[in-house]
């Protein structure tokens, strides 16, 4: 379980390939706001492509470049910390 | 008159986020016979009914495309913006629109239906699925929603019998006064609007005093095994495969009864009528062609069964999901899956669910490959082929049949595959496209909704038997009918028709492929419509021989004629040939332009041609 | 030899109905337009324009595929 922390901005997404602010305002559509709790609940082969994320009541699949735009910071009872989404250790921990 | 009608109808337009029951609430509204599935993105038409309100207006409801917000990221969604202002040609705006958001999950609709109030169209809430939420513990108290929000509420339960009544009953703008003027809605949205939105989203969960669901344990469970990346893919291939081996070990029964049927009518009407050509017309043209297709209905029926039972139950988007990274591989979208999975229904609404993809080079591959997908147009002639060349031996726990369907399923596939591969590697460089796609919780299949859509297949397939095929068929029979053979002839009559000269042409083109002339001559009709070659076949054989009665009889006749090198041959030319006119047209309007209609007809004929060529000359020299 | 005319009428109503059904679905609407408009002008076909042809221009307009019924919209309304 982890708290989301922000969104970042088109910055973070993999350069050139997604310059869309569209999908920042979406992630935020979908309920990936500040303060909202999610958790990784699958990941796809051994990196973890997509990832299937809860927040919500409701499941998301995202892809690592989507999911690398949420900010999250770890539940107290682990790891605390800025971190994003896809980031070994933060989500393997949440999954 | 016509002023006197409109003065009496309402416009009214259904917006909500996908999966919502949007489509089960408007079905339950007018009555209309529709599929209701439960991934996002299958409303990608424009669908609109009526029904007579309660005080006796005619109401013109109509489906918006399932959205997240008024930002649109693909042209479903843009379509309902462009509607709700109003901006969309020949669709006026909506006098009233009903915002439906699933209780279960309320933040996610209601963050989509302050943006629509802020449009200031009038404005009915439906809260539905009212009965899942009560039961999963949600708490919302209904009139301080309401109160809030300042927009009547209306608790709805879309699938159950008289679930919308009361919707119904509040249909009518007269008893609420006009929001706020239009708020300009911009390509992007600010991320102080944004943070408004969420504000206000907050404030009213708070005075409605929402508390969310309980999770399902079992949800967790079953995605545990099932969204699992190797357990997960082993077992779509599971059901994949369980599908097919029922289309043919549960329809068996059925289709001997329907045969019988077929035979003892056609005996029926040879004996009860006057011989000549009216009684010909009938049991050869009627009779041994049309009823040669019917036959093919219980394994329609239970290929049906099976898509419309996982579009249900929340599956379909997981296995996209399971599909992704290996459909990523080849150039496509996980979203692509959905498209290509109707594609083997009908590639039509296939092509036409391709407006999910909000990527355009994404999405012109998934139209390009999607005939390639095995419809159902195809079964009725795999299915003969199969029964009459490919022995029902058990290999291990299967039957040999069902793994040749499987393996002309996954050849479709694989072909698929390999074309988005190449056009990866050589269509030039691609922009990335998200794909942000929801699992919806996991639900038991409607009983109702279920035998609703299989009793649309049914009709489907009953109305083009009685009404395409059967008149192809009649044509068809009266040109390999006349001319009459000349005195003294040997052959069969069919050879000196019209027809037969056709078809001993065709040979010419075809013969390299294996092909007899009785194929060249299904072909000709069946470029219209795939499933009338089996038909044409059905008639031209009834017609070769020598007055048996073979209509009834088919796969006998091709088991006993053709060599296993040629029924191989033309399964591998209906893998990839694109004999369906309605989907070239589709393909035409879908892109707007005949560039792609064209590219694509000539690419599968291409295909088509090499692999019946290869296939029946591999299998020749293996004999 | 009258066998050989109701062969020849259902024949032609068989190619007919196919080459309709077959046709696409723009081509379908020019013509339903040209008749409608052809109709127009005859009082006594009044009452079929109003009845018969008016809904098929609306069902031919409103979109979907050709030859697939899946997309048919020809419910009519309680």
């Amino acid at each position: 379980m982890a708290v989301v922390t922000s969104l970042r901005e088109s910055a973070s997404l993999d350069a050139g390939r997604h310059s869309d602010e569209s999908l920042v305002a979406r992630l935020r559509d979908l309920g990936f706001v500040p303060g909202a709790r999610c958790e990784v609940v699958a990941r796809m082969w051994l990196g973890g492509d997509p990832i299937a994320v809860r927040i919500a009541g409701s499941t998301f699949a995202l892809r690592r470049a989507e999911a690398a735009a949420v900010q999250v910071q770890m539940a107290p009872a682990q790891a605390a910390g800025r971190e994003s989404l896809t980031q070994p250790g933060t989500s393997a921990a949440a999954a | 008159m016509d002023a006197l009608v409109e003065t009496r109808s309402l416009r009214v337009a259904l917006v909500g986020v996908p999966n919502c029951g949007k489509t089960a609430l408007f079905n339950r509204l007018t009555g209309s016979r529709q599929k209701v599935a439960n991934y996002p993105g299958v409303t990608v038409e424009r669908r609109e009914g009526e029904r007579i309100g309660d005080d006796g207006r005619v109401l013109r409801v109509l489906d918006l495309p399932g959205t997240y917000s008024l930002h649109p990221t693909t042209l479903d969604e843009a379509i309902t913006r462009d509607v709700l202002l109003g901006r969309l040609a020949g669709v006026p705006a909506p006098e009233l629109v009903v915002c439906v958001v699933d209780a279960v999950h309320l933040p996610i609709g209601l963050r989509l239906a302050l943006e629509v109030k802020r449009l200031g169209l009038p404005m009915v809430l439906a809260l539905n699925r009212m009965d899942v939420a009560r039961r999963r513990g949600v708490g919302i108290r209904v009139e301080q929603l309401a109160a809030a929000l300042g927009v009547p509420v209306v608790p709805t339960v879309a699938v159950r019998r008289g679930g919308a009544d009361a919707l119904i009953g509040i249909l009518d703008p007269a008893r609420w006064p006009q929001g706020a003027p239009v708020a300009a809605v911009g390509a992007q949205i600010g991320a102080a609007e944004a943070e408004r939105l969420q504000h206000d989203m907050r404030a009213l969960l708070a005075a409605s005093g929402y508390s969310p669901p309980r999770d399902n344990p079992w949800f967790a469970r079953i995605d545990a095994l099932l969204l699992q990346p190797f357990a997960g893919l082993l077992a779509l291939l599971a059901i994949l495969f369980v599908m097919f081996q029922a289309v043919f070990s549960w329809a068996q029964a059925p289709m001997d009864w329907i045969e019988a049927g077929m035979a003892a009518l056609g005996d029926l009407v040879a004996t009860h009528m006057p011989p000549g050509p009216v009684a010909d017309l009938l049991v050869q043209g009627v009779i041994g062609g049309a009823g040669t297709v019917l036959v093919f209905l219980p394994q329609i029926v239970i290929l049906f069964f099976f898509i419309l039972a996982l579009e249900d139950s929340g599956y379909l988007p997981r296995a996209a999901y399971l599909l992704d990274r290996l459909m990523g591989f080849v150039g496509l979208s996980g979203r692509a899956f959905i498209p290509l999975l109707s594609s083997h229904a009908c590639a039509i609404p296939g092509i036409m669910a391709t407006r999910t993809i909000p990527n355009w080079r994404d999405r012109l591959t998934t139209i390009m490959i999607a005939p390639l997908m095995t419809c159902s147009a195809r079964l009725p002639v795999y299915l003969l082929l199969i029964g009459a060349l490919i022995p029902a031996h058990k290999v291990g726990p299967f039957n040999l049949q069902g793994l040749v369907m499987f393996i002309l399923y996954a050849i479709g596939i694989l072909s698929g595959v390999l074309v988005s591969f190449v056009v990866k590697q050589f269509g030039g460089a691609r922009q990335y496209s998200p794909l942000m796609l929801e699992l919806p919780d996991y639900q038991w299949p409607n009983a109702a909704n279920l035998l609703l859509g299989l009793w649309e297949r049914v009709k489907i397939f009953l109305s083009r038997v009685g009404g395409i095929i059967l008149a192809l068929m009649i044509v068809l029979w009266i040109l390999s009918t006349w001319p009459a053979p000349p005195e003294g002839a040997t052959g069969p009559a069919i050879q000196y028709s019209l027809a037969g000269r056709l078809g001993a042409m065709l040979e010419h083109v075809f013969a390299p492929l294996g092909f007899n002339w009785q194929i060249s001559i299904a072909l000709v009709p069946g470029l219209a419509a795939r499933e009338v070659a089996v038909g044409a076949l059905g008639t031209v054989y009834a017609m070769s021989a020598a007055g048996d009665d073979l209509a009834a009889q088919l796969q006998p006749v091709i088991a006993g004629s053709w060599s296993l090198a040629t029924g191989l041959s033309l399964m591998a030319w209906y893998i990839f040939a694109p004999q369906c006119l309605s989907t070239l047209a589709v393909v035409k309007r879908e892109t707007n332009s005949w560039r792609y209609p064209l590219i694509m007809a000539g690419y599968l004929f291409a295909l088509a041609y090499l692999a019946a060529f290869i296939t029946f000359r591999v299998a020749s020299a293996w004999g | 030899m009258a066998q050989l005319l109701i062969v020849a009428i259902i024949g032609t109503w068989a190619a007919l109905f196919a080459a309709w059904k077959l046709m696409p679905a723009r081509s379908r609407l020019r013509l339903l337009l040209a008749l409608d408009g052809w109709a127009a002008a005859r009082p006594k076909l009044s009452a079929w324009r109003t009845r018969s042809l008016k809904p098929r221009i609306a069902r031919a307009a409103g979109g979907g595929c050709d030859g697939c019924a899946a997309h048919d919209t020809a419910h009519r309304p309680r």
